[in-house]
C-alpha cells in the first residue's frame, strides 16, 4: 500500500491551548500520536510532524502535565505563555510555533476526536479548501438550551458581521499552513481568530461530526465572555458600524440643509408662524453647525475606518499554492 | 582578525583569537568588549596564497598576547560564502579554513585550547522541516557542502586534546558593520529607511527560522569562557520557531522607516521551508524573539543615526 502514495512529504501539526485539561492531556496526546502511527503504517502521503500543546495560564496544574508529555514524546511541544491570554491568542501563538503544511486545532477536553482529523483533512483536499471547520451533526451540550443558544449566537454574529461564514466557526478547525500562519501573524490581541482567516482566504467548509461536550464542570464561557466574543467578531470582522456612523453624518448635514431652507422660506413667506423673536436665526444657527459637526465627524469615521482595517492587518492580497492537495487526493479517494 | 585579552590583570591569561568581522564576528566582538576584553586587529588576507596566509598567522603566534597563556580560545566566524556562492568560492573558504585549523592545531601546545566554528543548519538541512538531533545534514548546494566538509576537517586536523565545539546556525539576523553580508531583516530595514525595493529569494509563506546574532554571541562567548568545552559537541542555536516572510513583514513595518516593499524573486529552490524541530538546540538556551529582537536592532540604528 505504500508504494501506491508519495512519501509522507505533507506535515500536519496540531495545536491544542490548555487552560484546564490536567484530566485529559494524556489521553488526548496519546490518540493524537495514534493518529499519526496510523498513518505511518498505512503508508499516507501525510504525517504528524509535532503536537503544539500551549498552556495558557493553566491554574489546575496542566503545567506538569505538559512537561512530563514534551519529556516522554519527542513530538509534542509545549508553549508556555506568560500569562492567561484567552484561547483565540493561545491558538494564534501555537499556529505561529507550527511548521506543518497543515494546522489542526482542537481542543482539551476531547470534545473533539483527534481521529477526525483524517475526515477534515480529507475534505479540505477534496476541494482544495483551505479552512475546513467541523460541524456538529446532533447535539453538542447536555442541555438542549445550550445548543439552540449557540445556534441562535451564531445566527446573530453571522448578520451583525454580514459574513455567512460565522455560522461555521468552531475551535475543531484543519487549515492549510500558510492562510494559518498569515491570520495568526495579523491577529491582535482583540482580533478573531476566525475572522482574520477569512481575510485570506473563501475556501471555507465544513464536515458534520459528532462533537459532544463530555465536560463534568461548567463551561468556561459565562454570558460575560460570550459578549466580549461577539464584541471582538464584531470589531474584527468590518468596518460596517463605522460606515454606518460616517452615513448618518452625512444624513444629518442634508437634513439639516433641508431644514434651513425650510426655516427660511416659513420666515419669509409666514413671518407671524411664530412669534419668538431670533427663534429662526437660531435654529438655523443650531441646525447648521449641528449638521456640519456630525458631518465633519462622518468624514473622520471614514479615515478612522481606513486606519482600523490597516491596523486590523487585513491584505491587499495573499499568495496561495494549493498544487500539492493532488498529492494527498490518491489516498482519501481510497 | 583580532585577538583579544582580558583587561583585567587579575584574570588568568585566556586570550581569544577571533577570526571574521562580519554580522557574527562583530557580535562576538561586542560582547568580549562588554566583558572587559581588549581586541587588537590583525590584517591577514583572506583568499589568497594559502602559503602567505599561513606566514602571517606564524607571525601572530609570536604575539605577546599569545605567550605563557592559561587557555586559548579561537573563533572561527568568517567565510565569506554565502548560500548563493559558487562551488570556486567555497573552495578558496575551504583552503583557508584548513590553514586555521592547521594553525590552531600549531599553537594548542602546551595549554588548554578550544576551537568553536560557525556552521550553517540552514545549509546542512536545507529543504528539511522540523529538524532535529537525528535529522541526517542533506546539503544541496556548494554552500552547505562547504559546511559540512569544514565540520569534518575540524574533526581530522584538530588534536584531541583541543576541545572543539560547532555551533549550527539557523537564519541569523543582526547589524553587520559595512561592507559585510547584510542579513534580510536589516536590509529591509535599511532599504525601507531610503525607499528602496527588496529582492527576495523565495515566497511570502517561505518558512525560515530566524535567531539574532546578538542571543548568538553571548551564548559563545559566555559557554567559551566559562571552560564549557570539555568535549567535541555540535550544537544548534535556533530559534526553534518557524516564520514566514509574511509574519517578518508583518513585524518590520510598523518599525521600519518608511514603507516596505518587496518584490519577490523566482528561485526554484528557495521556496523550500527549513524549520526545526523542538529540543534540538542546548539546554539553556532562550533566543530572543522576532519582535523584540528587531526592536532593538531598529533602536541601535536609530541611535547610531
Amino acid at each position: 500500500m505504500s508504494d501506491q502514495f508519495s512519501e509522507a512529504n505533507t506535515v500536519v501539526s496540531t495545536v491544542t491551548p490548555v487552560f484546564r485539561g490536567r484530566e485529559t492531556l494524556v489521553e488526548l496526546t496519546r490518540r493524537l500520536l495514534s493518529v499519526g502511527d496510523s498513518w505511518a503504517a498505512a503508508g499516507a502521503p501525510m504525517r504528524l510532524g509535532e503536537i503544539l500543546l500551549v498552556d495558557d495560564g493553566s491554574t489546575d496544574g496542566s503545567a506538569e502535565v505538559l512537561d512530563q508529555l514534551e519529556l516522554e514524546h519527542d513530538l509534542v511541544r509545549v508553549i508556555s505563555l506568560s500569562r492567561n491570554y484567552g484561547q483565540h491568542p493561545a491558538t494564534s501563538a501555537g499556529i505561529l510555533h507550527a511548521s506543518g503544511d497543515w494546522i489542526v486545532t482542537l481542543d482539551e477536553d476531547l470534545q473533539h476526536e483527534p481521529e477526525d482529523i483524517e475526515r477534515l483533512l480529507g475534505r479540505a483536499v477534496a476541494g482544495s479548501e483551505d479552512v475546513v471547520y467541523a460541524a456538529p451533526s446532533g447535539h453538542v451540550h447536555r442541555a438542549a438550551y445550550r445548543d439552540l443558544a449557540s445556534r441562535g449566537y451564531k445566527r446573530f454574529l453571522a448578520w451583525a458581521t454580514n459574513n455567512p461564514s460565522v455560522r461555521e466557526f468552531n475551535s475543531f478547525r484543519m487549515m492549510r499552513g500558510s492562510i494559518a500562519r498569515a491570520a495568526a501573524a495579523v491577529s491582535a490581541h482583540d482580533t478573531f481568530l476566525d475572522v482574520a482567516l477569512t481575510w485570506f482566504t473563501n475556501r471555507i467548509a465544513s464536515v458534520p461530526l459528532g462533537l459532544r461536550d463530555s465536560r463534568q464542570g461548567t463551561s468556561s464561557y459565562s454570558v460575560r465572555r460570550l459578549i466580549s466574543h461577539a464584541r471582538r467578531a464584531l470589531v474584527s470582522s468590518q468596518t460596517k458600524w463605522l460606515r454606518i456612523g460616517a452615513l448618518l453624518g452625512l444624513l444629518s448635514l442634508v437634513c439639516a440643509v433641508v431644514l434651513m431652507v425650510w426655516l427660511v422660506v416659513q420666515r419669509l413667506l409666514a413671518p407671524d408662524f411664530v412669534q419668538v423673536q431670533g427663534w429662526t436665526s437660531t435654529m438655523i444657527a443650531v441646525t447648521f453647525f449641528g449638521g456640519l459637526l456630525s458631518c465633519l465627524v462622518g468624514v473622520l469615521l471614514e479615515y478612522v475606518s481606513t486606519l482600523v482595517l490597516g491596523a486590523h492587518g487585513k491584505p491587499t492580497f495573499f499568495v496561495v499554492d494549493r498544487r500539492r492537495d493532488a498529492e494527498l487526493r490518491p489516498y482519501f479517494g481510497k | 582578525m583580532l585577538v583579544f585579552e582580558s583587561a583585567s590583570a587579575l584574570k588568568h591569561r585566556q586570550p581569544v583569537v577571533l577570526f571574521g568581522e562580519g554580522l557574527l564576528g562583530a557580535a562576538v566582538a561586542a560582547e568580549l568588549r562588554l566583558r572587559g576584553f581588549r581586541g587588537r586587529r590583525i590584517p591577514i588576507a583572506w583568499g589568497a596564497d594559502s602559503g602567505r596566509l599561513a606566514r602571517q598567522l606564524k607571525k601572530v603566534s609570536q604575539l605577546d598576547s599569545l605567550q605563557g597563556r592559561d587557555h586559548l580560545i579561537v573563533l572561527w566566524c568568517a567565510g565569506a560564502a554565502g548560500f548563493g556562492s559558487s562551488q570556486d568560492e567555497c573552495e578558496l573558504e575551504l583552503a583557508d579554513f584548513r590553514t586555521v585549523l592547521e594553525w590552531t592545531a600549531e599553537c594548542a601546545g602546551s595549554a588548554a585550547t578550544g576551537f568553536g566554528m560557525l556552521s550553517s543548519a540552514g545549509g546542512l538541512y536545507e529543504g528539511q522541516r522540523l529538524v532535529s538531533s537525528r535529522s541526517v545534514p542533506a546539503p544541496r548546494r556548494p554552500y552547505g557542502e562547504l559546511k559540512l566538509r569544514e565540520e569534518d576537517l575540524a574533526k581530522q586536523h584538530l588534536p584531541v586534546s583541543v576541545a572543539t565545539r560547532v555551533y549550527r546556525l539557523s537564519t541569523v539576523f543582526g547589524e553587520a558593520p559595512r561592507p559585510a553580508r547584510q542579513g534580510l531583516i536589516a536590509v529591509l530595514l535599511e532599504n525601507a529607511r531610503l525607499g528602496r525595493t527588496t529582492l527576495i529569494s523565495g515566497e511570502l509563506t517561505t518558512l525560515r527560522d530566524f535567531v539574532w546574532s546578538g542571543d548568538i554571541a553571548q551564548w559563545i562567548v559566555r559557554e567559551s569562557l566559562a571552560g564549557g568545552w570539555s568535549d567535541a559537541a555540535v550544537e544548534f542555536l535556533v530559534a526553534g520557531k518557524p516564520t514566514s516572510i509574511h509574519e517578518v513583514l508583518h513585524v518590520l513595518e510598523p518599525l521600519a522607516r518608511g514603507p516596505v516593499r518587496v518584490q519577490f524573486v523566482p528561485d526554484v529552490s528557495n521556496p523550500e521551508h527549513i524549520t526545526f524541530s523542538p529540543g534540538v538546540y542546548p539546554s539553556g538556551w532562550s533566543p530572543t524573539d522576532l519582535a523584540t529582537a528587531v526592536v532593538r536592532l531598529g533602536c541601535r540604528r536609530t541611535t547610531r543615526r
